[in-house]
C-alpha cells in the first residue's frame, strides 16, 4: 500500500514544533513538504523555525515559504505586520531552544505553487494538515479552485464552538485570517474538512506530570521538548490557571494518524464572523437546526488518554509509551 | 526537632517554623542524609528563609554508634539540599544536642514533643547516659523503618534505621513511653508530584523558589533510582501529624531492630505483642490529601486561593 501523502501547513510556534516532530516520526506518512505561513510569528521566523525542525529530524523534506500576512493584506499588496516580538511562544517562536540553522532545505518555490503543483500531480490523494492561519490555502484557491477541490482532506487546527483564546469567542488562527477560513470551508462539499478547535484541544492538557515524564523518560528529544515548552507553561498558568499546556497543533496530527482519538465528530455547517465584537467566531450548527449545507467535520470530544499514548508512541517510540502506561496506570 | 537536613527534613523545618501551634524550642542535628556540620548549616538556612533564625540549633552525633557512617548525598546532593545553595553560614553555638535535649526535657517535663527525623544516634546517646530522661518527653514521634513495604536502603531497611541500626535498637529496646513510629509504609504516599512542584514554582516567591530548587535533585534521583515520578517527602508528615492527628491512623506493635547481616536496619514489628509497656504506635494509613492541603497552605498561605482552586480542579491531588 502506498503511503498517505501529506502537506503540513504551519507557523511554528511551540505547539507546531511538537506536532511537526511527531508527524515526521510517523513512518506510514509520506510528508511531501512543509509550507509556512505568518501567524504565531512573522513569516521569516516561522520559515526558519520549520527549516530548523526539519533539519533536526534529519528528513529530506523541503520547506516552502508562504504568505507573510493575512489574506486581506496580501491581496491588498500591504507589507507584513510586525509580529515578531516575544509572546507565549518565546522570542524566537520555539521557546528559545537553540536549534542549528541551515536554510538549505528552504525551497525557492512558493508555498502556494508547491501546494497546487502537488495536488495537480496527485489529484484526490493529498491531505493537508493546516495548523496556522489558512492564508496559503485561500491564495491557492484563488489561483486554481478546481485543483484545490481535488485535495483529499484538510485537517485544520483552529476555531472553536464554545471557546475562544484571542477573544472570548475567537481562536487565534481563524481570527487572524477570517477570509481564508471562509474560502477554505467553501470547498466543504468536495473536500472533507476536519476542524480540530479549542473545544477538542483544551480537553487534552499535558500537565506537569506528563512533561516531567517526557523530560526524564523520553531521551534527548524529550529534553528538547521540555525546554521548548517552559514559556508556554508559564503562559498557561498565567492565563488559564493550568499546571500544564495545551499542544493544540498536535491534535489534528494525532487525528490524521488515528481518527478514533476523536470520540465525537459532528458533520455540520460552519460559518465565520468577519467583523465586530465576534470577529473570528465560528458559527457551527451542531444540531443542524438551520438545514444548511454541511461543510465541516467538527471535533468536539477527544479520548485524552488515547491521544497521550499515541503521542508518546509516535513521537518517542513504543518503549516510551509502555513506560508511560506503567508510570501512569489507568484506574 | 532532631533532624539531618536533608531535603525532606528542610521541608519539615519549614512546616514547623510556619505553624503557630508549635513552639519550636530547639533544632538538634545529627549526621544522616548529610554530615552534622553541613546539616546544621542547612537547618540555619531553612529557618532564615522563613524569618525563624531565632530558633536554637545544636549539633549532635557526627557518627553512628557503631557502624561506619554512610551519608545519603546520592539522594540529597553533596550539600544535602539538592546542590543549588551550598549553605555556608554556621549557626550560633548552643552546646551539644545531647545537653540541649536533656536540659529542655528537665526544664519542661512532660510537655515536649520530640520529632526525630534522622538517625536516632542523638537519642540513643542520651539513653546511654541516662536511661530515664527521655521519659520526661510528652511524646516522641520517629520517622523511620519500614514494616510491610520495601525499604529504601535495602529490601527491608529504611535509611534512618539502616544508617545507625544500633541507635535504633537501643532506642526501641529501652521501651520509652509514648513513642509513635512513622515508617515508609505511610511516607511513601507523600509524593510531591511534578504538578505540585510546578504550581509551587508559579507562586514565584523566595520560599517557592527555594522549595522548587531543593526538590529538583530529589525528583531526578527518584526517577533514576526507582522510576517514581515525583519525590517522597517523608519528614514533614511527622510535623503534619502533630498539627492534625487525623492525618495518620496507628496501631500498636512492638518494634525491634536488626543490627547485623543482610537484614541490617530492618524494623521488625510484632503487632501481636499484648504487653503495652513494650509497644509503640505504628502509623498504618495516611490521608495524603489532608497532608498536602495542610502542608501547601502553611508554606504558601498567601496563595491559598490558588491551592484551593488546583485541588478543586483535581490538578494536584
Amino acid at each position: 500500500m502506498s503511503k498517505r501523502k501529506i502537506i503540513f501547513d504551519t507557523d511554528p510556534g511551540i505547539d507546531d514544533a511538537i506536532a511537526l516532530m511527531t508527524l515526521l516520526n510517523y513512518e506510514p506518512f509520506d510528508v511531501l513538504g512543509i509550507t509556512t505561513v505568518a501567524g504565531n510569528k512573522g513569516i521569516e521566523h516561522t520559515t526558519n523555525n520549520a527549516s530548523k525542525l526539519v533539519r533536526y529530524t534529519r528528513k529530506d523534506i523541503r520547506v516552502y515559504r508562504g504568505a507573510h500576512s493575512s489574506y486581506a493584506r496580501v491581496v491588498a499588496g500591504l507589507p507584513a505586520e510586525g509580529r515578531d516580538g516575544g509572546n507565549v511562544h518565546g522570542e524566537d517562536g520555539l521557546g528559545g531552544v537553540g536549534l542549528p540553522v541551515d536554510p538549505s532545505n528552504i525551497s525557492s518555490k512558493s508555498a502556494i505553487d508547491f501546494i497546487l503543483d502537488t495536488v495537480r500531480k496527485y489529484p484526490g490523494e493529498v491531505e493537508i494538515i493546516s495548523v496556522g492561519p489558512m492564508t496559503n490555502l485561500a491564495l491557492a484557491i484563488d489561483m486554481d479552485e478546481a485543483t484545490m477541490r481535488k485535495v483529499k482532506k484538510i485537517w485544520s487546527m483552529g476555531g472553536g464552538v464554545f471557546r475562544g483564546n484571542v477573544t472570548p469567542v475567537a481562536e487565534f488562527n481563524y481570527w487572524f485570517d477570517t477570509l481564508s477560513v471562509e474560502k477554505v470551508y467553501s470547498l466543504g462539499n468536495d473536500v472533507d474538512i476536519v476542524m480540530v478547535g479549542l473545544d477538542a484541544t483544551h480537553q487534552c492538557i499535558f500537565d506537569a506530570n506528563d512533561l516531567a515524564f517526557i523530560r526524564l523518560a523520553a531521551g534527548e528529544k524529550g529534553e528538547l521538548i521540555y525546554a521548548m515548552v517552559q514559556d508556554y507553561l508559564n503562559a498557561y498558568w498565567k492565563f488559564n490557571k493550568y499546571i500544564g499546556i495545551v499542544i493544540h497543533d498536535l491534535l489534528p496530527v494525532l487525528m490524521a494518524i488515528e481518527p478514533t482519538v476523536c470520540l465525537r465528530l459532528v458533520h455540520s455547517n460552519l460559518r465565520i464572523v468577519h467583523d465586530g465584537l465576534a470577529k473570528g467566531q465560528c458559527i457551527v450548527d451542531l444540531v443542524d437546526s438551520w438545514k444548511l449545507e454541511k461543510n465541516a467535520f467538527v471535533a468536539m470530544d477527544m479520548d485524552v488518554r488515547k491521544c497521550k499514548e499515541l503521542f508518546m508512541e509516535v513521537c518517542f517510540g513504543k518503549e516510551v509509551k509502555e513506560n508511560y502506561q506503567t508510570v501512569f496506570p489507568t484506574l | 526537632m532532631d533532624v539531618d537536613p536533608g531535603i525532606d527534613d528542610s521541608l519539615a523545618l519549614l512546616l514547623a517554623g510556619l505553624s503557630p501551634e508549635i513552639e519550636l524550642l530547639a533544632i538538634t542535628v545529627v549526621s544522616g542524609n548529610i554530615e552534622v556540620d553541613q546539616a546544621a548549616r542547612n537547618a540555619k538556612f531553612s529557618m532564615r528563609m522563613i524569618g525563624r533564625d531565632d530558633v536554637m540549633i545544636a549539633k549532635g552525633c557526627a557518627r553512628p554508634i557503631h557502624r561506619n557512617y554512610v551519608d545519603a548525598t546520592d539522594t540529597h546532593g553533596i550539600d544535602g539540599i539538592g546542590e543549588m545553595y551550598f549553605p555556608k553560614e554556621e549557626p550560633e553555638d548552643h552546646g551539644s544536642a545531647i545537653e540541649v535535649i536533656t536540659r529542655l526535657l528537665r526544664l519542661y517535663p512532660h510537655q515536649i514533643t520530640i520529632a526525630a527525623l534522622g538517625p536516632l544516634s542523638n537519642l540513643a546517646t542520651i539513653l546511654k547516659q541516662d536511661p530515664e530522661v527521655l521519659s520526661l518527653a510528652k511524646e516522641i514521634i520517629i520517622m523511620g523503618g519500614s514494616v510491610n513495604v520495601c525499604g529504601n536502603c535495602s529490601p527491608v531497611a529504611e535509611y534512618n534505621f539502616w544508617c545507625d541500626p544500633h541507635a535504633a535498637k537501643i532506642f526501641f529496646d529501652a521501651n520509652v513511653h509514648n513513642v509513635t513510629l512513622v515508617p515508609l509504609d505511610v511516607t511513601y504516599k507523600i509524593l510531591l508530584t511534578p504538578n505540585m512542584r510546578e504550581m509551587i514554582r508559579q507562586f514565584k516567591t523566595p520560599l517557592s523558589e527555594y522549595v522548587t530548587n531543593i526538590t529538583g535533585f530529589y525528583v531526578d534521583f527518584h526517577w533514576a533510582q526507582e522510576r517514581t515520578l515525583g519525590c517522597v517527602i517523608n519528614d514533614p508528615l511527622v510535623i503534619a501529624y502533630i498539627l492534625d492527628r487525623s492525618i495518620l491512623n496507628c496501631k500498636f506493635g512492638q518494634v525491634q531492630v536488626e543490627t547485623e547481616g543482610i537484614a541490617m536496619g530492618e524494623s521488625v514489628v510484632d503487632f501481636r505483642q499484648s504487653d503495652v509497656r513494650l509497644t509503640s504506635a505504628i502509623a498504618q494509613s495516611v490521608d495524603a490529601k489532608r497532608f498536602f492541603k495542610l502542608f501547601l497552605t502553611r508554606l504558601f498561605s498567601e496563595h491559598k486561593s490558588d491551592i484551593d482552586l488546583m485541588i478543586e480542579k483535581r490538578m494536584i491531588i
